[in-house]
């Protein structure tokens, strides 16, 4: 049996969404109740910065692997192939 | 926003004396958690790739700790923006009336509270513990005639300082406004 391998990509999406509603819900809290001050601007922009550039970056980092591959259940263990039991020195 | 100039219920010549926010160690604390949060990944990549290297380049095992590392990401720097959110929500606002106490609980939560100076009744600053004395940092209570909770100005630079702003401020606004105009006189109990 195998699992294609975008299949983790499904718990990202999820963590993306979650956490771009966060950062939708403390942008708003700064423009809607923090006091016209300076600070509170550059703020937001650093959030929205920030996160930009972690998502662009992980996007990245994604990018080059072949998602449309699959995987054989037995292979997710990764020593089950390669190496046998231990023989703790026997 | 709120404009410093325009208050809500902004009485005639009121104006903004103190603006005040919780010292800038708290806003450290944020950093150095979130600074330790954002190399922990680093650290436990180092152990993994001397312990088992294959796990890098495993075919599931690779893309699935790059998509953890990805999502650890995203969620360290979403609770570090909501815990600076909630630091540059905590704000006290101190006018010539009145003190206005805004308070941010996490990202739903929110306490906005103020209190007539020519209500006070007493105010006490407190300074704990080694680097609360060293980096002059602690509470303000503002304590009215009203039986409610003490009014609380949490880890501000300063404290006594404050303190007596706030009771010059507040002696001043008495004698203008005539002894104490907001408090309720207490009722004599007949024998």
């Amino acid at each position: 049996m195998e699992i294609p391998l975008w299949i983790i990509l499904v718990p990202l999406a999820i963590v993306v969404a979650l956490t771009a509603l966060f950062l939708f819900f403390n942008v708003f809290h700064l423009a809607r109740y923090g006091v016209a001050h300076r600070g509170t601007v550059p703020l937001i922009l650093v959030y929205l910065v920030s996160y930009a550039f972690v998502l662009v970056v992980g996007v990245g980092a994604l990018g080059s692997v072949l998602w449309t591959r699959t995987i054989p259940l037995g292979d997710l263990l990764p020593f089950s192939s390669s190496r046998g039991s231990p023989s703790f020195g026997l | 926003m709120m404009d410093l100039k325009t208050l809500p219920n902004c009485l005639p010549n009121e104006k903004v004396v103190l603006f005040l926010r919780r010292h800038w160690i708290d806003l450290l604390r944020i950093f150095f958690l979130s600074g330790f949060l954002f190399i922990l990944p680093i650290i436990v990549g180092v152990l993994v790739e001397l312990g088992n290297p294959e796990l890098i380049v495993h075919a599931f095992w690779g893309p699935a700790l790059t998509v953890a590392l990805f999502a650890y990401l995203l969620i360290v720097l979403v609770l570090t923006f909501t815990e600076l959110t909630d630091y540059w929500l905590d704000v006290w606002i101190v006018t010539t009336e009145r003190i206005i106490n805004t308070e941010q609980h996490g990202l739903f939560n929110r306490v906005i509270s103020e209190v007539y100076l020519s209500q006070i009744q007493d105010v006490t600053s407190e300074t704990k513990g080694y680097l609360a004395t060293f980096l002059t940092f602690g509470n303000v209570f503002v304590q009215t005639a009203a039986e409610r909770e003490r009014f609380q100005f949490k880890n501000i630079d300063n404290p006594d300082d404050v303190k007596i702003a706030i009771t010059g401020l507040a002696k001043t606004c008495k004698t203008s406004h005539g002894h104490e105009a907001h408090q309720e006189t207490p009722k004599k109990i007949a024998p």
